[in-house]
């Protein structure tokens, strides 16, 4: 069963965002892999690559087995990466949630750059601008 | 009644000889006293009142303190003056005498009276009787003074001693004289009746009640005695009896009705002014607004988790939505058969099973061709490929239309926002003002005056039950009654003396009827003249929206204009100013009918208006217009006035009325302090304050302002 990690780094961001978070009113994400899968997204939509991340792994961590059908996601993310087929050949497991990972790492890196421009502002408030400055060029007339 | 001189001698603090000549020119009838509080303003109004009714002033708690300073001069109860110098003199000192003179005018007349006692006479708090000399003296027409034998008697019919109160009378007690709920309301609605001129009629229903009974009593004998009624004469007696029975108690349970009722308003305004209902109201008002406010934090929260959770609903497919396009070429390579490769692994799996390559050649264990083969397992398509492949083109079917979906459910959740964040803010504010409210009415016991106004309650219903059930009783003793006399009447008596009395019961019937018509029909014309003139007052010059009635006992009733609803808690000055007010229209009122000689009602008691520190808790806007009325609605005014009260500025409203002026000087022992050395009137500066204790006076002397 496969185990993806969010960087040492980022255990802070993933406590802010993710499920550990007490008060679930004000939770952001229902779980740490529905995060992974925003981190990663925010991650691939600001960079072409991740050759370069070296993950050093945290202790939150999530097992496969709760992905769901978000785990698509994932496959998405790898095909992308990968530009070919051959990644979701059955043993390139590793691979896939390499890709998964890293992306998340470079996106919680542009969320700590978010918060860090936004001290005071509500944390979800600033994702959501950011959500809204993402959205409006694609939305449709 | 005018009055033209007051002399006093050695009366309590005005050592030796003073006096105040009162104004009588019409249009500048005001006397203006002025004086710091404690030298003697009530004390001047105190000797008018022991000079002709002998009465003990009535002291405020700080002198009361001081043994036997009721009378007097106590601040020289030990000393006299002697050639200007101040000596010690005792209590029994025979020449310490102290005396009152008043002149006065009434009816065209010219009086005198004085009165007079020895420091020696003082017994506690008054002179010991018989031991005053009380002497009236009026002008013949000679211009000599006569003796007039009851001195007392003339004054009673002058200005009663229980209406001086209205005339004479200190601000700080107006509350007091102006309390209908003092003694069951007769006394003071009496004393109106009798200012208006009620006295007369009132005496004479009186009269008639003890004719009709004597005249019932001969006139029942009468029945007894004849022949032809004496059947009826022993019945008509004794329901007559019974009846006098009833409405006697019926009399008393109405009287103490008057006194329960009375007190059970006292008590209903009373509770009113604690606010209590209003407390209430508002509390449950508190309430409902906490609550709102809180449902619709509740709200809020609701609101708020729902745009956070549209982070997870439509972010990763925002950021993600241009992925769609990055793996359009990957996605058409499949859909070619080029992704990855267009061999499966199921199909080489089969053919090395079979050892029959496709081209028909054997593919035997560990031959080249059977290796080359197997290796094209590594580059083959497989199922998990082709799956994976196909979820991960699916998962682009979520990002398809997001951008739309997020922009309008996020306008929608903050626009709901907003709404929810405003109501809040409008439920805290109004929180804030009704916890403001609230602290306002302070704390009352408000348990205990809603148990007595219930035992009260609960008091004048079974009253009005025992009115109601005597009532009946007497109403069918006066049916049986009417009846007897009925049969009676048309029995021929022959019997001269009776058939007198029958008709004179008749004619005293009517007589009284007309009388207590005329005098409804005047007392509410009265009411309706003194509520004009109050209204008027209240219009003008109370700060607040209020309409003022006289109801029928005299009470003056604020209400706020444009309801019925009572003025609560309109404070001191309103309540001053409403009562000062009422009591000037009275006066006016009588002074409307100074000629009316000729009507069965007496004209008006007409006397000046005598008062001390009218402006007692009421600020500088009531000051100036109770200076503008008072005036106006007045036939001789004379005005005590603090010197801390006086401002420069009323002059220009009460200038032109003051005929006659003075000021009170206070003599202190050298080097005592002085708190206040100067009076400011008309620009010029009167020294109130000067210690020459020892150079010729001491206590206080007046000054005229010329």
């Amino acid at each position: 069963m496969a185990i993806v990690y969010f960087d040492k780094e980022h255990a802070k961001i993933v406590d802010m965002f993710g499920d550990s978070e007490n008060d679930s009113s004000k939770r952001i994400f229902s779980s740490n892999y529905e995060f992974m899968i925003f981190a990663a997204m925010i991650g691939r939509s600001v960079h072409d690559s991740c050759d370069n991340v070296q993950i050093n792994k945290s202790s939150k961590m999530i097992k496969e087995g709760t992905f769901g059908d978000k785990q698509d996601i994932a496959y998405l993310l790898a095909l992308d990466g990968a530009k070919s087929g051959e990644i979701m050949r059955s043993g390139n497991e590793n691979e896939i949630w390499k890709y998964l990972e890293s992306y998340a790492y470079l996106g919680c890196e542009e969320i700590r750059k978010w918060i860090m421009d936004s001290p005071i502002e509500d944390l979800h408030e600033v994702v959501l601008n950011k959500i809204m400055e993402a959205a409006i060029p694609l939305a449709e007339d | 009644m005018n009055l033209i001189k007051l002399t006093t001698t050695n009366w309590r603090n005005f050592y030796g000889e003073h006096e105040i000549i009162f104004s009588n020119e019409e249009s500048r009838h005001v006397t203006l006293i002025h004086g710091q509080n404690g030298t003697g303003k009530t004390t001047m109004i105190n000797a008018i009142k022991w000079c002709l009714y002998r009465t003990t002033p009535d002291f405020d708690k700080e002198l009361d303190k001081v043994p036997n300073v009721e009378i007097a001069h106590y601040d020289t109860w030990n000393s006299k003056i002697e050639n200007g110098k101040v000596i010690k003199t005792t209590p029994n000192d025979t020449d310490s005498v102290f005396k009152v003179e008043l002149k006065f005018e009434h009816d065209g007349i010219e009086y005198r009276a004085t009165r007079e006692a020895h420091q020696k006479d003082i017994r506690g708090k008054s002179v010991a009787p018989g031991k005053d000399n009380f002497t009236l003296f009026k002008k013949d027409e000679a211009n000599s003074d006569k003796l007039i034998e009851e001195p007392q008697s003339a004054i009673s019919r002058i200005l009663p001693a229980e209406l001086s109160d209205y005339f004479l009378f200190s601000g700080e007690t107006v509350g007091k004289i102006l309390d209908s709920s003092a003694d069951g309301g007769n006394g003071y609605k009496n004393a109106v009746r009798d200012i208006l001129g009620f006295t007369l009629s009132d005496i004479a229903l009186k009269d008639l009640d003890q004719l009709l009974m004597k005249n019932k009593r001969k006139k029942n004998t009468l029945i007894q005695a004849d022949k032809l009624t004496s059947s009826y004469g022993d019945k008509l007696i004794s329901l007559n009896e019974d009846k006098d029975f009833i409405d006697g108690q019926l009399d008393e349970l109405r009287k103490e009705l008057r006194v329960s009722d009375k007190a059970y308003e006292a008590i209903t305004k009373e509770i009113s002014e604690t606010g209590h209902e209003q407390e209430k109201k508002i509390g449950t008002q508190l309430k409902e607004k906490e609550n709102a406010r809180d449902n619709e934090i509740t709200r809020r929260k609701g609101f708020i988790k729902e745009k956070i959770d549209l982070i997870e609903k439509y972010g990763f497919a925002i950021f993600g939505a241009f992925l769609e396009k990055a793996v359009q070429p990957l996605k058409q390579e499949k859909f070619d058969g080029k992704l990855p490769a267009g061999v499966i692994d199921t199909f080489i799996q089969d053919l090395l099973a079979k050892h029959k390559c496709i081209c028909t050649r054997d593919l035997l264990d560990k031959t080249t061709e059977y290796k080359a083969v197997e290796a094209l397992l590594d580059t083959a398509n497989t199922s998990v490929i082709d799956n994976r492949l196909t979820k991960a083109f699916n998962a682009t079917a979520f990002f398809n239309g997001r951008a739309n979906n997020f922009i309008s459910d996020l306008d929608r959740v903050s626009s709901q926002l907003d709404r929810s964040d405003s109501l809040i803010s409008s439920y805290r504010n109004a929180c804030v003002d009704l916890e403001k409210k609230l602290t306002s009415f302070g704390n009352t016991d408000v348990a205990t005056l809603l148990a007595n106004k219930k035992a009260l309650k609960d008091s004048c219903d079974k009253k009005r039950e025992g009115i109601a059930s005597k009532t009946i009783v007497s109403n069918r003793n006066k049916i049986d009654i009417s009846k007897i006399e009925k049969d009676i009447q048309n029995i021929q008596t022959n019997n001269p003396e009776l058939e007198m009395r029958i008709n004179f019961e008749r004619v005293i019937n009517i007589t009284k009827k007309r009388l207590v018509h005329n005098q409804d029909k005047y007392e509410k014309s009265a009411r309706g003249q003194i509520t004009k003139t109050v209204r008027t007052n209240i219009m003008k010059y109370s700060h607040n929206a209020l309409t003022a009635n006289v109801d029928e006992n005299f009470n003056v009733i604020l209400t706020v204009t444009g309801t019925e609803t009572i003025a609560a808690g309109t404070g001191h000055g309103t309540e001053m100013l409403s009562k000062l007010s009422f009591i000037t229209a009275l006066i006016s009122f009588s002074k409307l009918r100074r000629g009316a000689k000729h009507t069965w009602a007496a004209p008006g008691t007409i006397a000046p208006f005598v008062i001390d520190a009218p402006f007692s808790e009421m600020d500088e806007d009531y000051q100036k217009s109770t200076l503008k009325f008072l005036p106006d609605q007045s036939h001789q005014l004379v005005i005590f006035l603090s010197n801390g009260q006086w401002r420069e500025h009323y002059e220009e409203v009460i200038g032109d009325y003051i005929g006659k002026r003075y000021y009170y000087k206070n003599h202190k022992k050298p080097g005592g302090t002085l708190t206040q050395s100067k009076l400011p009137i008309n620009g010029k500066d009167y020294e109130v304050e000067v210690d020459d204790w020892d150079k010729a006076h001491f206590g206080t002397t007046i000054v005229e302002i010329k």
